[in-house]
């Protein structure tokens, strides 16, 4: 039918059918055509989406007033996020994060985690529903405690992580990544409609119901204090390390407080209506003036999640299992859940298979590149010797050097060892010690201020 | 301390008034409702029944169980799905009310979550309405087959929605997810444009 959809194109056929057949086009009738026959632009076609809007964008609560700030901001899937926030003056990029990082570590920073999947799950086989989900186990959370989960897909290879907790007997609030939040929403329905219908759970996404907000570093509590109606409350023997609590903010506002840390640092997730978002943040960084508080942004998280050696979406590639990310451990053998028989096979439990380990340069001057892949000294650079790769890479304000954060077959048993980052992609290869993946506050003790 | 303020996901989006096509009457109004409370409503295993039984006796009206929209006083329910319903008011109430209210008329019959921030809840209604939402919805809102009552989720634009007619004006109300407020609006707005509309 070509580009006029046969409305011109076709008259010649048409006309040299109805000779063929001794009639005329009236007779014979033509053919149907449909549009467009006449040429248009794209740009009709694609209405709206253009430039920008060639597909939605989405913003959380605090993106005005990052905006107003200057912050520089990073697509994460559909979503716009503060990547850092420059002071006047301030140009470069490694510095400004740089001083993010120690500032939350000396001080206190403040972050807008909104975009976290937030999924509400109710019923009264909730807990049950979750056993059979996350490969630990969460019936036995007790009502006001988070809890760090990891769920694997029906293959045994790591789906998703994240922190969920218990707000009743019957009630979880759970959360998961950005990246990941729609398909474990999906994953979730289909397993209970499908899997397990005889269950009684209600599952329903939050995520954009509240805004949330991670107020990290040491004097996080004395800011939240200035926020809170009831200081008290939140006092560290009334509220340890993953606990969470049901309270009001800013003079009655319904909110809900996480004590959990992404950063390695003390730290809560404040999670409050979305309309109150923009005032949260105003209020937090006015409360925080005395305590040195900032603003961080996308980069400074991920700074200091390679710092404590804290796996993320570059780990959770589809391709690792959970022993691969040290975290066998968490892999209940009390109790079925998905992904439990097929993490089993000979493959994924192979002792030679990638570990994550953590990475440091012999020469402490050289920068290191995610994506170089790990040879032994001596071998060739070639694929036939390649032994993992350097999944991700930052530089620590707190130890003065890059760090990496990899997988390397059995790295388990190689630390010390020095290897070879090989980058042939960019050129250039650096000499690495493989160590233990976190590199700050190893017994972390900054978690519990 | 800064007062606590209340922000709306479009706030300073858009100006009040006539936009677009000046000449004539204006073909659609466009309208942010504010004060609306909603909350996803999903029964329990095996007692959706028994939840609309629940509706009846505090609202006087049964839950939906097909696409529609029923009102009641004080409380409108909508299909949301199979065994689930997006309950909204227009009374004026704190946040988080909505929820406590409906988990005491469902108590052990439906899980209540709050939903009142989680979307944005916006107006379209004249006479050239239907022409503008066609520019972005792949459902057909013709009377024939979509009228006052009925509800659908759908997307528009790219953004998941779920749209309601209220009247033959016509009158339509779509709720987005709030981070995508502002996207959607400049959707709207955009392809309204043409046939002139007024901003309330």
């Amino acid at each position: 039918m070509a580009t006029d959809q046969g409305r011109t194109a076709n008259v010649n056929g048409l006309a040299l059918m109805a000779e063929l057949t001794r009639r005329s086009i009236p007779e014979t009738g033509a053919t149907r055509f449909r549009p467009p026959y006449a040429p248009i632009a794209i740009g009709a076609l694609a209405g709206h989406h253009r430039g920008k809007d060639f597909r939605p964008t989405r913003l959380p609560p605090s993106h005005q007033w990052a905006e107003a700030r200057g912050a520089v901001f990073v697509e994460t899937g559909m979503w716009l996020r503060a990547q850092w926030y420059p002071l006047p003056g301030e140009k470069d990029w490694l510095p400004i994060v740089d001083r993010e990082v120690k500032q939350v570590r000396e001080a206190v920073g403040v972050c807008d985690v909104s975009t976290l999947g937030k999924i509400d799950v109710q019923g009264t086989d909730a807990g049950a529903f979750l056993d059979r989900l996350y490969c630990n186990t969460f019936s036995t959370l007790a009502v006001g405690k988070a809890r760090y989960g990891l769920m694997l897909r029906e293959d045994g290879m790591v789906m998703d992580d994240g922190t969920t907790s218990r707000l009743a007997q019957d009630r979880f609030f759970m959360t998961t990544t950005t990246a990941n939040a729609a398909k474990v929403m999906q994953h979730m329905e289909f397993c209970h409609q499908v899997l397990w219908p005889e269950m009684d759970v209600q599952m329903v996404s939050v995520s954009e119901q509240w805004a949330q907000f991670s107020i990290a570093g040491p004097r996080s509590r004395d800011v939240l204090q200035r926020v809170v109606d009831m200081p008290d409350a939140i006092a560290n023997d009334v509220m340890p390390y993953l606990g969470v609590k049901d309270l009001t903010v800013l003079g009655g506002i319904k909110a809900r407080l996480f004590r959990i840390s992404f950063s390695g640092e003390m730290a809560y997730e404040l999670s409050l209506p979305a309309r109150f978002g923009d005032a949260a943040i105003r209020a937090l960084m006015e409360a925080g003036r005395d305590f040195g508080i900032i603003p961080y942004g996308t980069e400074a998280l991920g700074v200091m999640r390679v710092e404590k050696g804290h796996v993320a979406g570059n780990e959770l590639n589809g391709q690792t299992t959970a022993g691969d990310l040290g975290l066998g451990r968490m892999m209940s053998s009390k109790k079925d859940y998905i992904g439990r028989v097929m993490a089993g096979r000979p493959g994924l439990v192979d002792p030679g298979r990638p570990r994550f380990a953590g990475f440091k340069p012999v020469n402490k001057a050289d920068r290191l590149r995610a994506g170089a892949h790990f040879i032994a000294q001596g071998a060739e650079a070639a694929a036939k010797n390649d032994q993992g790769f350097m999944t991700s890479v930052a530089h620590s304000p707190m130890l003065g050097h890059w760090i990496g954060l990899g997988l390397l077959s059995r790295a388990t048993e190689r630390m010390g060892e020095v290897i070879r980052a090989c980058d042939p992609l960019r050129g250039g290869e650096v000499l690495v010690e493989v160590c233990d993946p976190v590199f700050y506050d190893p017994k972390g003790e900054r978690l519990h201020g | 301390m800064a007062e606590a303020a209340a922000r709306s996901a479009l706030d300073g989006l858009y100006r009040p008034g006539r936009h677009g096509k000046a000449e004539a009457a204006a073909g659609v109004t466009l309208a942010e409702l504010g004060n609306i409370a909603l909350a996803s409503v999903i029964a329990r295993k095996g007692k959706a029944t028994l939840a609309s039984e629940a509706a009846r006796r505090s609202f006087g009206v049964d839950l939906p169980e097909t696409p529609r929209r029923v009102q009641a006083k004080g409380i409108e329910l909508l299909w949301a799905g199979p065994g689930q319903w997006l309950a909204l008011s227009r009374e004026s109430m704190p946040a988080g009310e909505l929820e406590t209210r409906l988990s005491a008329v469902f108590a052990g019959l439906a899980s209540v979550a709050e939903q009142s921030d989680g979307r944005t809840v916006l107006r379209i209604a004249g006479p050239k309405a239907r022409d503008v939402l066609a520019k972005g919805l792949p459902i057909d809102l013709h009377p024939r087959v979509f009228r006052p009552g009925d509800t659908a989720l759908t997307v528009a634009a790219l953004i998941g929605v779920q749209i309601w007619q209220t009247d033959e004006a016509p009158t339509y109300e779509l709720a987005v997810f709030r981070g995508f407020a502002r996207s959607f609006w400049k959707f709207l707005a955009e392809s309204a444009a043409e046939y002139g509309c007024e901003i309330a």
